[in-house]
């Protein structure tokens, strides 16, 4: 398919309501001020809820990176992944909530409709806190800074 | 990534000595995420958290309780909202839910409105309903298409029914997206509009910016019939019971925002008197609360809110073209098969699509964008209280609220559909499973499922993914979890 002539598009995913799972919403605001003043343009925007307005923003973009906390045995916490979805399948999706569709189920749906970006990245933020409430542990803080300094780097914002 | 609990069992769950005991647990879980290097394995990537489970415990081949656990994050946001200024509650509230934010504006609004005496406009009204079928648009079809769809066709997901028929996830995807056009258009914004305040809007649309969307509506109205005729030719399941139906009723309008509180027993009252009817129990399963009405003799009963309460006590409110559609397809009244409740959800989307181009053509501009109250709270009296209720996607959702002299908020309670719904959805689940306990494990696992998302709840509006666990307790026949 052709891609959009458009600049990278930035996404911060996450519920700041829920501690650690606002890691990509923080990242998003850490890069913006960081990027604040450069050259190149870069679009960062954040999504804190119905993650399907993603497919209509996403679909048939140039460069796209995804900014999200993670969980999982073996990923410890304050750990930074990084994931190529173009190039291999996200990690399997999970079964459908009762309510609304995930990160892995929507790249996945772009993927099935053939509307994937030219480059998707995600970045995920080890994560463990996912309490009621405000604020990133510290372990997470720091890591979201590693992330945020990752991917400046990778758009050319070094 | 989380191992996978084991949830492709064969074995039969109720092929064991019938005086076993069976457990089966359905965890709705905190999860998450994504990793994955080349040395660490990831089964799943997905968002975050949510908690809630599903327990059905089975004992001589039927069923002896069922026990849905849900996490309600309206539960923090009363705590939250205490000591906030009554100003904040509409975008307070908002953030409880990504997928129906509107239904805690509107019901917070209200209930504000009500406790300051404040009347809003008929432009603000309108603007009111008009947001509200937005919010029904994008979330009947997300649930319709992307969610409920899959289970009547037997595929996992939506992944899967986007690779077999894209044309269907297609028309869904672009449904939603008209609904979240409204929002965004009247709102400001697609999620979590910020254009909503107690009184009004900060700033009403320009007629021109309105009439913009007529063209995206008409096609979405004639993909809502479509819709409807795609739900009505599934297969459902023969599973009919008895409900106790519970909606707002308006004279002449199907309900949105405004009514009184109506059950299929003839109960009428206002949103005031909610509390004296319809009581929150602490289960001992369960920290999040169930509700359930309460007799005149003290008995608590069971009740179901939603599209099908709507749809069975407000029919003769539905526009003349939902009632064609609906008679079209011979879709009778009243709908007692809650797996039907997909074609209610369609019908709706006609309703919206239909009743958003109606407000629309109507719309002029006029006056203030909002209202205040007419005079200020006296700082010696009591506490100002107000209470409301409105029809968010899936179902009554209430809110009270007392606000101080100074416009701080002293005590908000809030009782979404979700715990209205839940004591129903345990029950249909004793009734359906027990009739399903011959099936293999994993389809019974996803029948159960199929049951719960006939209720669209709202698990935990952080909640973007579900786990799923089977684990069996002193089944001699069954594999260890």
């Amino acid at each position: 398919m052709t891609f959009h002539e458009s600049p990278d598009l930035v996404v911060g995913i996450g519920n700041r309501w829920r501690r650690d799972d606002g890691a990509g919403l923080v990242a998003a605001q850490r890069l913006r001020a960081r990027l604040a003043g450069s050259g190149r343009p870069v679009e960062i925007c954040e999504c804190a809820g119905d993650l399907t307005v993603l497919i209509d923003r996403l679909s048939g973009r140039g460069r796209v990176f995804l900014l999200d906390a993670a969980a999982a045995p073996g990923v410890e916490v304050g750990r930074v992944v990084r994931l190529d979805a173009v190039t291999e399948p996200l990690p399997a999706a999970p079964p459908r909530s009762t309510h609304a569709l995930g990160v892995g189920q929507i790249v996945e749906l772009l993927r099935a409709l053939g509307t994937l970006p030219g480059a998707l990245v995600v970045y995920a933020v080890g994560a463990a806190d996912f309490a009621p409430g405000e604020g990133l542990s510290p372990a997470v803080d720091a890591a979201v800074d590693a992330a945020v300094a990752a991917l400046a780097t990778e758009v050319g914002h070094a | 990534m989380a191992e996978p609990e084991s949830d492709s069992d064969s074995d039969s769950a109720g092929a064991a000595d019938p005086a076993a005991t069976t457990k089966i647990d359905v965890k709705i879980k905190a999860g998450l995420k994504p990793a994955a290097t080349r040395t660490i394995r990831v089964d799943y990537l997905a968002r975050v958290e949510g908690e809630g489970a599903l327990t059905v415990l089975v004992r001589g081949g039927k069923v002896q309780d069922v026990q849905l656990r849900i996490f309600e994050p309206p539960r923090f946001f009363e705590a939250f909202l205490r000591g906030r200024d009554h100003t904040e509650a509409p975008d307070i509230t908002a953030r409880i839910c990504g997928i129906c934010p509107v239904a805690y504006q509107m019901s917070s609004v209200h209930a504000m409105e009500r406790a300051q005496g404040i009347t809003i406009s008929p432009a603000v009204r309108e603007l009111r309903r008009l947001l509200y079928c937005g919010e029904w648009i994008e979330s009947h079809g997300l649930h319709v298409y992307l969610l409920h769809a899959p289970d009547f066709l037997g595929l996992p997901d939506a992944v899967q029914l986007a690779r077999e028929r894209p044309d269907v996830v297609g028309r869904g995807l672009q449904l939603k997206k008209v609904g979240n056009e409204i929002l965004r258009v009247l709102g400001g914004r697609e999620i979590h509009p910020i254009n909503v305040r107690v009184g009004g809007f900060y700033k009403l649309p320009e007629r021109a910016a309105l009439l913009a969307l007529g063209d995206r509506l008409r096609w979405a109205r004639e993909a809502a019939i479509e819709t409807a005729r795609f739900c009505a030719g599934l297969p459902f399941p023969d599973y009919e019971r008895d409900y106790q139906f519970v909606a707002l009723h308006h004279p002449t309008e199907y309900p949105l925002c405004e009514g009184r509180v109506i059950s299929s027993d003839g109960l009428s009252l206002d949103a005031a008197d909610f509390e004296a009817h319809f009581v929150e129990e602490h289960v001992a399963w369960s920290n999040a609360l169930h509700c359930a009405q309460r007799l005149a003799d003290g008995t608590m009963r069971p009740y179901f809110v939603g599209p099908m309460a709507r749809y069975n006590l407000d029919y003769a409110q539905l526009s003349p073209l939902t009632q064609e559609v609906a008679r079209d397809l011979h879709f009778a009244r009243p709908v007692r098969n809650p797996f039907q409740s997909i074609v209610v959800r369609a019908l709706e989307l006609v309703y919206a699509c239909d009743e958003a181009l109606r407000i629309i053509s109507a719309y002029e501009p006029a006056g203030a964008p909002f209202a205040t109250a007419p005079a200020a709270l006296s700082e010696a009296g009591p506490d100002a209280v107000g209470a409301a209720c409105t029809e968010a996607p899936r179902g009554l959702l209430y809110h009270r609220y007392a606000v101080r002299a100074d416009g701080i908020i002293t005590e908000a309670k809030i009782v979404p559909p979700t715990s209205q719904n839940q004591k129903t959805i345990e029950e249909d689940l004793r009734g359906f499973v027990t009739a399903q306990l011959h099936l293999p494990r994993a389809e019974l696992v996803r029948r159960c499922e199929q049951v719960v998302r006939n209720y669209d709840p709202c698990i935990s509006c952080a909640t973007h993914f579900l786990t799923l666990a089977v684990h069996d307790l002193d089944a001699p026949a069954g594999p260890a979890p």
